[in-house]
């Protein structure tokens, strides 16, 4: 009987494929290591494996000869191709055994023993993908804690915000664009039972072999940075100044959940290359003390920005100084400072087209009600008419 | 600067560094004495294959070297595990390379006009 399986990925690469991983069509796990042939055809021996076996040699829990010989007890193929893309013919050698010299060496492992405390990086050398890992620590470990469903789903919405308002403030930063629409996290359930932790993956687990995920990696190593330095008001100011205001405002509501779940949070995250995954912990202590940081400067300037808005002046109402501009957006609302109405406002007229020149307030108290900033304007410049498309 | 090896558009990638700096490298060689058949890529022994990933395709037209001589003798291939270490300092202008897999593992573009041979010390003790 003719089989075919399909390459999914390589283990190990010495000019060329030497171990893939393939499955057939009904998931099955195979293994494909190279053996000696002339260099213009890949020619593999082929084994099938079970998960958990899979899962073992990819963590260096068990060497390559052990698992072949083992798997080999109910039979061994060989494959031929030229293209590893294509589908692979395997052809059942049946159970004789296989001869030595095509066998590798008794110390042979894929990957140097991956330390089992670290639930991250086993996690990424299964995957063969970027991981972040969430452990939820009871405050009493004796006893079971429960998260309010909308604090749970609030706690994964906020995570992915901070994640990806973290790569919007890497690539404004360097001012570069690259294509994000695969760039992202999933949450993984995984095949096992377990108490309650939350797995996220990489969208893409395709990633460029010569930078593996660096922009997640860069954005979860300036998230740890922030959990490591905000302490205070003051240390938000300084990540609003240096990441941008957006960062900051996701920041704080993810410390709103962190709060409201009254759990200390354990998060890790790695990437198959690395040696050990990244572990950081943020005690529900640290979290409450953050929190009535920012309550106390709640009036207290969190961060200042320029914003210029084009629209139709709309209206005008003295006495509080607030006006509103009618963009294709909707109506943006401002005001102007008491001492500037005067002036400001004879060259203002209802139903004209203007660009206004802002400063953007955001206060701790805005920023905790995820509320826009305030807008005041500085100085506004006219659109002629004939200006107006 | 041109490579020893036909590349393909956005290869090497961006990200690739010098050779200046680096650890002695380690590659394997057939015979007693390296030969520059020991460093032809997988693509110059198999052109008529071809990846549809472009980012494989670079790394096929690249050579292997490992920074830990233990990991680069751990081979599949009889051939290769019979065969001899070879290692290479690479100084400046010996082309681009970039870490490409766990263990060590890096791909070398070299440059047309660096002289692999004479760089490469083969090993006596392995």
């Amino acid at each position: 009987m003719i089989k075919f399986v399909n390459y999914q990925s390589t283990l190990v690469y010495y000019d060329g494929p030497e171990l893939i991983h393939a499955t057939d069509h009904i998931g099955g796990n195979y293994i494909g290591m190279a053996v000696d042939t002339n260099e213009a055809i890949f020619k593999f021996l082929v084994v099938g494996v079970a998960p958990t076996t899979l899962r073992q040699l990819r963590r260096g829990a068990i060497d390559l000869r052990s698992l072949i010989l083992e798997a080999a007890s109910d039979g061994w193929y060989t494959s031929e191709t030229v293209n590893i893309n294509d589908p692979l013919e395997i052809q059942h050698m049946g159970e004789s055994s296989i001869p030595d010299s095509l066998l590798p060496d008794d110390d042979y492992f894929v990957s140097d023993p991956i330390n089992d405390e670290n639930q991250a990086m086993l996690e990424a050398t299964d995957r063969e993908n970027f991981v972040v890992h969430v452990q939820f620590e009871p405050r009493n470990p004796d006893r079971e804690h429960r998260l309010n469903c909308k604090d749970y789903g609030d706690f994964i919405l906020c995570l992915n915000s901070l994640i990806v308002s973290t790569l919007h403030s890497i690539e404004f930063a360097e001012d570069s664009v690259s294509d994000k629409s695969d760039i992202g996290l999933d949450i993984v359930t995984p095949a096992a039972e377990g108490s309650l932790r939350v797995l996220f993956e990489a969208s893409n687990s395709e990633s460029d072999i010569f930078n593996p995920h660096h922009l997640l990696v860069r954005a979860l190593q300036q998230i740890d940075l922030a959990i490591g330095n905000a302490n205070d008001a003051n240390g938000l100011k300084s990540l609003s100044e240096e990441h941008g205001e957006e960062f900051a405002k996701k920041f704080i509501s993810f410390m709103q959940v962190l709060e409201r779940s009254n759990v200390d949070l354990q998060y890790a995250w790695a990437e198959p290359r690395f040696q050990t995954g990244n572990l950081k912990s943020v005690s529900l202590s640290h979290v409450q003390h953050l929190v009535a940081s920012i309550k106390q400067n709640s009036n207290t300037v969190l961060s200042t920005s320029k914003r210029s808005i084009e629209g139709q002046f709309e209206r005008f109402q003295r006495s509080t100084g607030k006006w509103g501009l009618r963009t294709e957006d909707g109506l943006v609302e401002g005001i102007i400072e008491k001492e500037e109405r005067p002036t400001k406002l004879d060259g203002l007229e209802v139903g004209a087209q203007y660009i206004f020149h802002c400063e953007a307030r955001l206060t701790f108290s805005q920023a905790w009600k995820n509320a826009s900033p305030t807008l005041t304007l500085r100085k506004f410049d006219t659109i002629k008419t004939s200006d107006v498309s | 600067m041109k490579y020893r090896e036909e590349l393909i558009c956005d290869c090497p990638p961006a990200s690739a560094r010098d050779t200046d700096g680096l650890p002695i490298m380690y590659r394997i060689i057939c015979g007693q004495r390296p030969t520059d058949a020991d460093f032809h890529s997988l693509r110059r022994l198999n052109p008529n294959s071809r990846h549809e990933d472009p980012v494989l395709e670079c790394r096929a037209r690249g050579l292997s070297l490992f920074t830990d001589p233990s990991k680069a003798k751990q081979r599949t291939k009889k051939k290769l595990r019979d065969g001899k270490l070879c290692g290479l300092k690479l100084t400046k202008g010996a082309g681009k390379i970039i870490q490409s897999g766990r263990l060590g593992h890096y791909t070398w573009w070299p440059f047309a006009d660096f002289d692999i041979l004479s760089c490469c010390e083969v090993q006596t003790n392995d």
